[in-house]
């Protein structure tokens, strides 16, 4: 039975014969051995995706036309079990999934392992109703299928990451020294509510990339080369743009102190006095998870290396 | 304390691979932001994916095509003139002694008297004197800040030894045609031109350190902008570039530029990185920063 949401967006490529031909003509799909419906059918799949029920046509359009189609073309071929396209597929990608690994986990026997595991899952080692499930047919061209290659398999090392540290053996722990009868916790300097309460104000009111910058500098430890290459600036303009931030957000929890009634003066000092200083209380506002949930390369890498 | 919700619906990994290689529109650009803001799972994926090399198939700085103009060639391409230049030359004096008088038509020496600056100049070994002043490798002009100036006859001179320097072929120069070059950005913030309507690409060396991230043309007038707070303008479609280091009052330019608009030769405006805007009405000459 059709979705709702796919006879709609089927609806909508009903006066798009043109630009589907042209983009299945570029795709060279049939090459790989798919037909121009099948081919059709896939680009309405990801318009209902990530297109909403209001969508014009020329919003399809927009979509469509942005799609990495060639490489669109050659994974969902892959996916559909054509050999050609697994020829294909393997000559450009097959060390390259193995170079990733490495970088990734920068371990060779994790990277092969990692390599491995996402090529097994790229064929399609599962089957369901008698057909092969492979992950390939994920893909949406939305970016480079190397890039898609690049974030599944850093999807997959975050996640067994994960997974391996809540399996950790605690034999392994106790020889590492870590104790697990801690003594009484020492109780936590009171913090006054309003300074969570002003903290919490104006991390709500700063913009999402701000607080992505705040969240990847002080709750993931990143550096400031890495947020600039994530954001695709110079690492001085994160530098400043911390420092900035850091410092109009002091403004701002002044600022609402003051409208919950604290007087100036008695503001800066529970800025001052509170043992954790504005950039860990920060650090404390913007986690959103459970503790030793978080994914830390360093911390990992290191991890790998012991 | 209150802790936030568990961030629902994490992006899928075409999203976030779109977003890590900047392929998203704007609006899905922010929305990912938003997400990721708050997933500290999906900033670790994001995190690890902008740490990798390259994909294999992104743009190259230099396409193929424009390999044939990289120095070994052009070296070898300039000596080959030369001797060209020379033997004709010296044919055509011979034939002026037996007073021919019919015209010749000399490519070769028409294309040296065109340009004579590429052929002449011979870019100097590594560790001469003249290699040891790599300012004069890019034509490019300092500028006081606030305001554009002209060249001084020094810089010119500059100018002319930087274009020999440059990694256009003889045959690049400009306007030979009524064709209007095209531009466009690499992913790694370098510049490149094609005077053919796209056919090849040419890398364009403005400054060493700057990676571009905008630009503007009108005609043969171009402007390039990006980091670190780099801002370069060309009147004659990228032969010479000139520095622009935009203030305003007591406030100079300092953030990186992520967007450059012109409407005509005159009025202008720059978008930074931190979201402020700075625009022109006569050409750079001045910036107001709204």
């Amino acid at each position: 039975m059709t979705r709702p949401e796919i006879q709609s967006v089927a609806t909508m490529f009903t006066g798009l014969h043109t630009l589907v031909s042209q983009l299945y003509q570029k795709s060279l799909a049939q090459e790989l051995g798919l037909t121009h419906e099948q081919f059709a059918s896939i680009l309405q799949e990801i318009a209902a995706k990530y297109l909403p029920s209001s969508a014009t046509r020329d919003d399809v359009r927009e979509l469509c036309e942005g799609l990495r189609v060639e490489e669109l073309a050659l994974a969902r071929a892959c996916a559909a079990g054509q050999d050609r396209a697994w020829e294909v597929f393997l000559t450009r990608y097959r060390e390259r999934l193995y170079d990733i690994a490495g970088y990734i986990t920068k371990e060779s026997s994790s990277a092969r392992e990692l390599a491995d595991s996402i090529y097994a899952a790229l064929y399609g080692t599962t089957t369901r109703d008698g057909l092969r499930v492979s992950k390939l047919s994920s893909y949406t061209g939305r970016g480079s299928l190397e890039g898609w290659l690049r974030t599944v398999m850093a999807q997959e090392h975050v996640n067994r990451y994960r997974r391996h540290r809540r399996v950790v053996s605690l034999d392994e722990e106790v020889e590492a020294g870590h104790q697990f009868a801690s003594p009484e916790a020492e109780p936590l300097p009171g913090v006054d509510p309003r300074v969570e309460g002003a903290t919490d104000e104006a991390l709500a009111a700063i913009a999402s990339e701000d607080r992505f910058i705040l969240a990847s500098y002080f709750l993931d430890g990143q550096t400031l080369a890495q947020i600039a290459r994530t954001l695709g600036v110079h690492e001085s303009t994160i530098s400043r743009k911390l420092d900035k931030l850091a410092k109009s957000l002091r403004k701002q929890i002044l600022a609402a102190l003051s409208r919950r009634g604290m007087g100036r003066r008695e503001a800066q000092e529970s800025l001052q006095v509170d043992v954790r200083d504005l950039r860990v209380n920060i650090r404390s506002r913007l986690t959103q998870e459970k503790p030793g949930a978080a994914f830390n390369k360093k911390k990992a890498d290191a991890e790998a290396e012991t | 304390m209150q802790a936030m919700a568990e961030p629902p619906d994490h992006p899928d990994a075409n999203l976030l691979a779109g977003f890590a290689e900047k392929m998203l529109p704007q609006h899905e650009q922010i929305q990912l932001l938003k997400h990721l803001s708050i997933c500290t799972g999906c900033r670790g994926v994001v995190a690890l994916t902008a740490a990798l090399p390259n994909p294999v198939g992104a743009a190259a700085a230099v396409p193929p095509s424009a390999r044939w103009f990289a120095w070994p060639f052009l070296r070898w391409g300039a000596l080959a003139a030369c001797v060209v230049v020379v033997g004709t030359a010296v044919t055509f004096r011979q034939l002026q002694e037996t007073r021919q008088e019919s015209r010749i038509e000399l490519p070769a020496v028409r294309s040296a008297v065109s340009a004579p600056a590429n052929i002449a100049i011979m870019k100097p070994p590594a560790g001469t004197a003249a290699a040891a002043h790599p300012a004069s490798r890019t034509a490019m002009t300092e500028i006081v800040p606030g305001r554009a100036k002209e060249a001084t006859p020094q810089q010119q001179d500059d100018k002319a030894e930087a274009l020999a320097h440059s990694a256009l072929p003889a045959e690049q120069n400009l306007p030979a045609t009524n064709a209007l070059p095209r531009w466009t950005l690499n992913s790694d913030g370098t510049l490149q031109r094609s005077l053919d309507s796209g056919q090849t690409w040419h890398t364009i060396t403005v400054a060493t350190r700057a990676q571009f991230r905008a630009l503007a043309a009108n005609g043969l007038e171009i402007w390039v902008g990006g980091s670190p707070s780099a801002l370069y303008h060309s009147s004659d479609a990228g032969q010479h570039w000139t520095r622009i280091i935009p203030t305003s009052g007591d406030e100079t330019l300092a953030d990186d530029i992520i967007g450059i608009e012109f409407t005509d030769r005159s009025r202008g405006k720059l978008t930074t990185a931190d979201g402020d805007v700075w625009t022109t009405a006569d050409a750079g000459q001045s910036w107001q920063k709204k």
